[in-house]
This record gives C-alpha cells, structure tokens and sequence, in this order.
C-alpha cells in the first residue's frame, strides 16, 4: 500500500509545474541561423553546382579511357610475345 | 507580404508558441541545451514552411506537430549513437531485474519538494514506447485536450485514451520495478 502511495506521489510531481522559459535571446538566434542559411545556399550557386559536376564527368572519363586504353594495350602486347613464342618454338 | 510585415508575423509566431515549443521539447530530450537548440530549429522549420502551410489544422496544432517530430528524431539519433559507444549491462544476470537508477533531469519548472519524484518519473517516462510518451507527455504534462492530442498525433480521441492508459501501466511497472530494487 505504501509503496502504491508512493507511485501515486511521483505521478503527482507534475501536477501544478511552472512552464520553463527559453532564452530571452531565442528570436535573435533564429534569425541569425536562417540568414547564415541562405548566406550559404548563396554561395553554392547552380552555376557552380553544375560546373563541378560537369569537371567530375570529364574526370571520370578520362580515368575510363586511360583504363581502356592501357588494357588494349596490354591485350596487343600480348598477343605479339604469343606470336613470338610460336616462332621460337617452330625454329 | 512586405518583409516589414512578415518579420513582425513572424515574430509573433515565435513569441506566441516559444514556451509551449520549448517546454515539449524538455519533456522530450530532458536536455535543457539541447530542448533550446530544438526549439530554435523548429521556428526555423516553421519560418521556411509558413508559405505551404495551407490551415487544415490550427497553427498550434501544426508547430506541435513539428516539435514532437523533431525531438522524436532527436532521440531516435542520440540511441543510434549510443549503441555504437559503451553498452552497459542493464540486467542484473542473478535476478534478471532492470537496473533502474533515478534519473539525473531536474526539470526546470518542478518545485524543489517534488524534483526527487518528478525525476522518478522523467526516467520511466523516456523508456516508454515513442506514441505512448508522446501522448503522455501532451496530455498530462503539455495539458492538451485528448481531441488535441488527437489532431497532433494524426489519432482519434479514443486511441489517445488508450495509448495514456497503457503509459500510465507501463510507467506504474516501471516504478514498481525501481521500488523492488531499493527494497521498499
């Protein structure tokens, strides 16, 4: 039973509290942070956003065309030392 | 609307709500840093989002909406984080009871007589599943309506009657358990 009216008691705790207050200066920290906000989205501008992407891209193909590249290349080395390697063998 | 005009609605707004705002978000993150950095990013949300909101609810109803949101993300983010550092054994391993220590959240609002139980019951309230604690914490702590609850939680009144009823058990269980400990 005691341990029922305690319970009850800690329910009660809540019963009749005081709304805390923010800080005074809440307002002004709003505004603050929504103009740095857009002082950012201003900076990345769409031209930028679109220029980087497009230097990404060329970057990226580069990159795959020395791949091919130096792949064929390496295909035709082979396939000349397999040539020769036949010509040894048949002297 | 003139910026003039707008910032002075605005502002409004923000003068209006910021105790309701911020006083849920403490109950939630039972953090007063972190409930003050909550508050301001819900204005925030709700400065970008003015122009869209188009009244089918009551603004009140529309900016709790936005804080419960928000502070249930928060935590949601604080337990991920959480599981990935130091996980204390919660369990006894002899008895299999919860290890249930008092909290350490002294709301700032609770009378100096009562913040022993008030943090009793601040801990049992953040281990409640997330609909529960938010009906619990609007209807008894927010004081709203159960057909204001309603609106915020996208419920009916007796589904919000319902979800109390069954914080209110889990928080008696979760009290009994902390009792048990102590050996009263």
């Amino acid at each position: 039973m005691e341990r029922q009216d305690h319970i009850g008691e800690i329910f009660e705790s809540i019963k009749g509290m005081q709304k805390a207050v923010p800080s005074p200066f809440l307002f002004e920290q709003i505004t603050q942070r929504i103009s740095k906000g857009e002082k950012m989205q201003l900076k990345i501008s769409p031209f930028m956003k679109w220029g980087l992407a497009a230097v990404v891209l060329i970057i990226l193909s580069l990159n795959v065309l020395s791949v091919a590249k130096s792949n064929t290349i390496a295909s035709e080395e082979n396939i000349v030392s397999y040539f020769n390697t036949i010509k040894t063998y048949n002297y | 609307m003139s910026e003039a005009s707008s910032d002075i609605s605005f502002k409004e707004i923000v003068d209006t709500h910021k105790i309701r705002v911020f006083n849920t978000a403490i109950s939630f993150l039972q953090n007063k840093e972190d409930a003050e950095d909550l508050t301001q990013e819900v204005f925030i949300e709700v400065y970008h989002s003015l122009q869209r909101f188009k009244g089918e609810s009551s603004i009140s109803t529309w900016i709790y909406r936005i804080t419960v949101n928000k502070s249930l993300d928060f935590l949601r983010k604080k337990n991920a984080r959480k599981r990935f550092g130091f996980i204390t054994n919660l369990f006894n391993k002899e008895s299999g009871e919860v290890n249930f220590d008092s909290g350490h959240f002294d709301h700032p609002g609770i009378l100096l007589e009562r913040k022993e139980n008030a943090r009793m019951l601040f801990e049992a309230i953040e281990r409640l599943p997330e609909n529960q604690k938010t009906a619990f914490i609007l209807f008894h702590i927010e004081e709203l309506s159960q057909k204001e609850v309603g609106e915020v939680m996208s419920l009916s009144p007796k589904a919000v009657e319902s979800l109390i009823q069954r914080a209110k058990t889990g928080l008696r269980v979760k009290l009994e358990s902390f009792y048990k400990k102590r050996g009263i």
